[in-house]
């Protein structure tokens, strides 16, 4: 499932945004009411994500809403081929950890970063049966299919750090048929959201 | 607002500096299932006789007070006090005080349109957190725990309480231990009164009052004298009013969410929040709706997503929700939207805990609202 070594997988973790398909990455002292994941125009449905400083949030590809999330950190970006969708958004890590949140308040912090600035890449897929049946048992992993009339996948959402220099523009490097990117993609700032 | 980024293009990265990448050891990598807790609590209903909407609605939910007290729901107990947690004794001059927001509570009582007994200014809310209902009391349980108790030398104070104009307790005479009595709360605003009936042996009426399981007090507004209790003159009442946190779909945002709201539940009613059973009684609800009340599937799944009414994140959805299917973006801003209430509640943002009870409604649809594929009966509850 991995072409990336394990000594940089940070955290895997099963998760469900059974509210909305979102999923929330922030620094930690990113206040939670501040997160305009309610917030989403269009143009965010169009690009997949929602982009604040020190917050962004990723749509699911599907309908499913449970996510196994991997959060790493390589040196270098070696995306997995049989990802459906790439996106590459700047982040800064100031306080030296990241949490990862979903839609309903569950979430978890890692710790470990080094501060500075990085490229976030999220990558994302369905799961395939193969994989699932190596998983660990956890009834939210597994597929809902109801007949031959729905069949749903957990997804799996990868977030890479890699660290740069400098920020980088934001980039969709893969669109998959849910996407309809606007020529420019948007980063927001949070006074655009002055309510919150 | 924006900055302008290329759509496309390879990924450019700076120089790297590899001490910058920490190196794990494979045994110190987690496994985390955050979520562990899920699947606990799947709702399960009893069989129940078959019985009309209407009426399952009435009994469930807004059943009169004075059912609500016939069936016991008003039950008075014997826990001992704790002597640790005996209120201050009030002080002179509290009276005027108790007067003058009893006049104020007044105000409320006379309101009888459904949106304005829910006691809520939409105008002032707080809109980003939710819209926060006004009451002196916000209480996250449908059932008021509360204690009576002499404040001062047990001498035969006597009191009577009342909610919603009912009294619930009668001629109750204090004591310096206390006594624990509990009142089931409606959706919107409850006014509670405790009234001096007559004074003790030793002349002043010294009402301790207590709020049980204080922790679902989400937003305590009340005065001294309203949480504590006051020194009073026979006949006088304290009156606050309460409620349950208030969670709303807002229909000018998110009208097919609001719309199936308000088609299902007919009208506000109360929720037992329970995010760990969310995911699975989503996908009951879900397969109910496809295999047993054969339900449209869902036509393109880029534009359209599966809405579930009430939402699987409450307890009383009990994975059989009644199912339609709305476009993507109002499901998924309407499914945020009740995220960020039930995380970051009110001007403070508090989190409302899993097995508290909201209040739950949706504002009218600013727009029309066309089916997008033929719905099926509504059978929930």
């Amino acid at each position: 499932m991995s072409n990336l070594s394990a000594s940089n997988l940070f955290v895997a973790s099963v998760m469900s945004s059974s509210l909305s398909g979102k999923i929330t990455l922030s620094v930690p002292h990113f206040p939670g009411h501040r997160a305009p994941s309610d917030r989403w125009e269009d143009v965010h449905y169009n690009q997949g994500f929602l982009w604040v400083p020190g917050c962004i949030i990723f749509d699911g590809l599907t309908l499913s809403r449970t996510y196994w999330v991997e959060v790493r950190c390589a040196e270098r970006f070696d995306p997995a081929p049989e990802s459906l969708r790439i996106i590459s958004v700047p982040f800064t890590i100031d306080d030296f950890a990241v949490q990862v949140m979903d839609d309903l308040g569950g979430g978890v912090t890692i710790h470990g970063f080094t501060n500075g600035n990085y490229q976030l890449v999220y990558e994302g897929r369905e799961l395939t049966d193969q994989e699932l049946a190596v998983m660990p048992q956890n009834e939210l992993l597994e597929p809902f299919i109801v007949d031959d009339i729905v069949r749903e996948y957990p997804e799996l959402m990868r977030l890479t750090f890699i660290p740069v220099e400098e920020l980088s523009d934001a980039q969709i490097l893969k669109s998959d048929e849910g996407l309809s990117p606007p020529a420019e993609l948007v980063l927001n700032r949070l006074d655009d959201f002055p309510e919150l | 607002m924006t900055k302008s980024v290329p759509q496309t293009g390879t990924l450019k990265i700076s120089a790297l500096d590899p001490t910058r990448i920490p190196v794990l050891d494979p045994t110190e990598v987690e496994f985390l299932s955050i979520n562990s807790l899920f699947l606990k609590s799947i709702y399960t209903v009893k069989p129940q006789p078959q019985r009309s909407r209407a009426e399952a609605t009435s009994l469930n939910l807004f059943s009169p007070l004075s059912e609500v007290f016939e069936s016991g729901a008003i039950t008075p107990s014997s826990e001992a006090s704790d002597p640790a947690q005996t209120s201050p004794l009030v002080k002179a001059g509290i009276y005027y005080e108790v007067k003058k927001l009893a006049a104020n509570v007044d105000s409320l009582t006379g309101l009888e349109k459904e949106e304005e007994i829910i006691g809520i200014d939409h105008n002032t809310s707080v809109a980003r957190a939710g819209t926060v209902p006004t009451y002196d009391l916000i209480y996250a349980n449908d059932t008021f725990r509360f204690k009576l108790k002499d404040n001062a030398i047990e001498d035969g104070d006597i009191v009577s309480v009342s909610l919603n104009g009912t009294t619930i307790v009668r001629n109750h005479t204090l004591t310096k231990q206390g006594t624990n009595f509990q009142a089931r709360l409606r959706a919107g605003v409850n006014i509670f009164e405790i009234k001096a009936e007559t004074e003790g042996a030793f002349g002043v009426h010294t009402l301790g009052f207590e709020t049980l399981d204080s922790r679902k007090a989400v937003y305590d507004r009340r005065t001294p004298a309203q949480k504590d209790g006051a020194n009073l003159r026979p006949g006088e009442v304290i009156r606050f009013s309460l409620g349950l946190p208030y969670i709303e779909i807002d229909g000018s945002r998110f009208p097919y969410a609001a719309r199936h709201v308000r088609d299902v539940l007919r009208r506000r009613q109360i929720f037992t929040i329970d995010r760990s059973g969310a995911e699975r009684r989503r996908a009951l609800s879900r397969r109910n709706y496809l295999r047993v009340q054969n339900g449209t599937p869902n036509p393109n799944t880029r534009l359209y997503q599966y809405d579930e009414a009430p939402p699987a994140v409450f307890l009383e959805n009990a994975g059989r929700g009644h199912v339609r299917v709305i476009p993507q973006r109002d499901n998924g801003g309407a499914g945020s939207s009740l995220g960020q209430q039930l995380n970051n509640y009110g001007s403070d943002a508090k989190r409302l805990d899993n097995g508290w009870k909201v209040q739950f409604w949706a504002t009218p649809p600013s727009v029309s609202t066309p089916s997008i594929v033929p719905d099926v009966p509504i059978l929930w509850p």
